[in-house]
């Protein structure tokens, strides 16, 4: 029967990642896939997950089932984190998933489960997976402008001219913070503007938020959710601790579900538990039992905060040491938006083919559509890329 | 007293506006727990028809160790909307004890951007000797949004007004009590010193209010200040005991044009417990 089959599109990043391990070149650069590497190219335990596992390790006395939408006392504790104490908690319905993925992939299930005939409005670009989950699903999917090619910011008219072409019964999908993969992101009073087309149109909004603590802290990277938050009546929340946990084989995120009064909150706390049933039954507990650990422990809680302001700040170096030596060779300040962006990606902006002969000529390693991954620089490869970049011609 | 919707109004201007569509009232009664009232319970048995119940205590930062601190942006839009207070709308802030608490509220309000809000002059209090309508079932809101711009010049921390303190410019201007204010009254919270942040001077809320709880006017306000040694040519910090009353002080200097004024919103509650900071006592 399998014959039928046909061969799946290859993840794109994996085979670059391949090719990566193939160059035989000593000052190749790989800035392609979304993991946060140190200075030296490694990808760490945080201390605060090894703390947590050594006691979780003593202290565990049982792998038997958590409910189905996880431990409530992750989801208090990420409902703190993210959301802060801007919603009654009542009001609040959430479900542990695998990974901030399958948060998007629940959430979009929920959608397409509440309204068949939904449109869901991405940012052009997007994570190519939001597009793919919802192809796959069958949902309706409407590109709204985002990146501006020629500034490299958030083509701002463009996005608040789609968005209000959003109705009643759509879903507007933000990200949180830190844009994937462009790394340009809205300021406070442009998402002022976002909440006054989301009201005027009725669209729901779902954030998708898998990057809190990697731009400019962690309050100050879910300000702009908690903001939508407390302004609109019903908004689905997707939450993601790969990266800013570092537990990203763990699979642990929460998808939250807000309303605007705790009767609604009980119907949609069902649902989610029978959509986690209906696809994986329990989610993954190890990561996020470390999670809510860290979390209601003040000192791992410290030491975690402090390990990721290092990370966050790490990031931050390096792409001010890029802006700079990119203006020293180029001699312009056309670069300037890679201290601007916001997160561990920036989209450099240019054609595949300079993305291909930043490979071929230069062993640079980006996505196609010329998303670099700035963790994946150390102070040493900065001017290595950089030049490679003015050499190009880019 | 001139009615003025961005400072202060009567009790008249009030019954008059009561029932403009784009009017919202607020009851922001609080009280120090020494006063043992329960300013939920009283706005449950009479409140000005239509009003609101703003709840200090709980929309105020609950991260912070200190008593009702300004809440993040937020949380204050997400009570706003669900108590159905938003943009295009007149407020106007009461309490029951007359001008102690609302002044607080105003505040909030313009920190967070609103301009069009005003303090009931006189309050409750007088609303209720005037014998006028009151009524004991709270309004059904309606979803409204406040588009809030946080406004940074309106609120210092600890550490400007230490710099304050040391450079006697910004002139701070304490609101609590002559007694407190010197160091010879207990502080109401415990652990805390007594005295006063040096260079401060003593303006107590209630002197800036007639017998009746209502507003001085602005030139006995302004010769109130001048009396207490308050340097009017300079800029103002307000301060008091835990960011509440220092909230007359800024209405009083808002209205008679005194308008680069802040609020320090951590006050004595922060000043008092930071073994780090020096403190003065006796007078000013």
């Amino acid at each position: 029967m399998f014959e039928t089959l046909k061969q799946q599109p290859a993840d794109k990043i994996l085979a670059l990642m391949q090719m990566y391990k193939e160059d035989p070149r000593d000052t190749k650069i790989d800035l392609g896939v979304g993991v946060y590497k140190d200075a030296t190219g490694l990808t760490p335990v945080m201390r605060a997950i090894k703390a947590a596992e050594h006691q979780l390790w003593e202290t565990q006395d049982s792998k038997v089932y958590t409910g189905l939408a996880g431990d409530p006392a992750f989801g208090d504790a990420m409902i703190d984190l993210v959301l802060g104490d801007v919603v009654p908690r009542a009001n609040i319905a959430a479900a542990a998933t695998p990974g901030g993925t399958g948060a998007c992939r629940q959430a979009f299930e929920l959608i397409q489960m509440a309204n068949p005939d939904a449109r869901v409005f991405v940012s052009n670009p997007t994570w190519p997976n939001h597009i793919s989950m919802l192809g796959y699903l069958g949902v309706e999917v409407v590109h709204y402008r985002y990146f501006d090619e020629e500034t490299r910011g958030v083509d701002f008219d463009g996005l608040i001219a789609d968005l209000k072409t959003a109705k009643k019964g759509d879903v507007v999908l933000l990200h949180g913070c830190c844009h994937n993969p462009t790394g340009a992101n809205l300021n406070s009073s442009e998402w002022d503007e976002v909440i006054k087309v989301l009201l005027e149109t009725g669209a729901t909004p779902m954030i998708d938020i898998a990057y809190q603590g990697f731009g400019d802290g962690l309050d100050e990277d879910a300000a702009a959710t908690r903001k939508v938050v407390a302004s609109v009546p019903e908004c689905i929340i997707a939450a993601s601790c790969s990266k800013n946990f570092g537990i990203y084989r763990e699979r642990t995120g929460l998808l939250m579900v807000v309303s605007a009064d705790s009767s609604a909150q009980a119907l949609n706390q069902g649902t989610l538990a029978f959509l986690n049933r209906q696809n994986f039954s329990f989610p993954p507990d190890h990561g996020a039992r470390l999670v809510t650990m860290i979390l209601n422990d003040p000192a791992l809680r410290a030491d975690w905060q402090a390990e990721l302001e290092e990370v966050r700040q790490s990031m931050l170096g390096l792409r001010k040491q890029l802006a700079a030596e990119l203006q020293r060779l180029s001699g312009s300040d056309r670069f300037g938006f890679l201290a601007q962006h916001r997160g561990m990606f920036s989209r450099l902006g240019t054609s595949p083919e300079m993305v291909e002969a930043l490979r071929v000529e230069h062993g640079i390693y980006m996505v196609g559509d010329s998303r670099m991954n700035i963790a994946g620089l150390n102070a040493q490869t900065v001017p290595i890329l950089a030049k490679a970049i003015v050499d190009t011609g880019v | 007293m001139t009615d003025d919707p961005k400072t202060l109004v009567s009790t008249e201007w009030l019954a008059k506006h009561l029932k403009d569509p784009d009017l919202r009232v607020i009851d922001a009664s609080w009280y120090l727990p020494t006063e043992e009232r329960d300013p939920k319970a009283e706005y449950d048995a009479a409140h000005i028809p239509g009003a609101r119940f703003f709840d200090i205590e709980e929309i105020s930062d609950a991260r912070s160790s200190l008593p009702h601190m300004a809440p993040p942006v937020e949380k204050f839009m997400s009570r706003m909307r669900a108590m159905g207070v938003g943009d295009g709308h007149q407020i106007v802030v009461y309490d029951g004890a007359g001008i102690m608490s609302a002044p607080r509220v105003w505040w909030l309000f313009k920190l967070m951007g609103q301009e069009n809000v005003a303090v009931l002059d006189g309050g409750f209090p007088k609303w209720l000797a005037e014998e006028r309508p009151t009524e004991d079932m709270p309004p059904i809101p309606r979803d409204r949004h406040m588009t809030v711009r946080f406004q940074n010049h309106l609120v210092r921390d600890v550490t400007q007004v230490a710099h304050a303190s040391k450079l006697g410019s910004p002139q701070i201007v304490d609101a609590r009590a002559a007694a407190r204010f010197r160091g010879e009254a207990p502080e109401p919270r415990e652990g805390l010193r007594a005295g006063h942040i040096p260079k401060s001077r003593n303006v107590p809320f209630g002197t800036l209010l007639n017998a009746d709880q209502t507003m001085k006017s602005v030139d006995e306000s302004r010769a109130v200040f001048e009396a207490a040694g308050v340097d009017m040519g300079k800029p103002v910090i307000t301060s008091c005991g835990s960011g509440v009353t220092a909230a007359v002080l800024a209405l009083a200097l808002e209205r008679l044009g005194h308008h680069d004024w802040a609020l320090y919103d951590g006050s004595w509650a922060e000043w008092g417990m930071f073994p780090t900071v020096p403190i003065a006592t006796g007078d000013a």
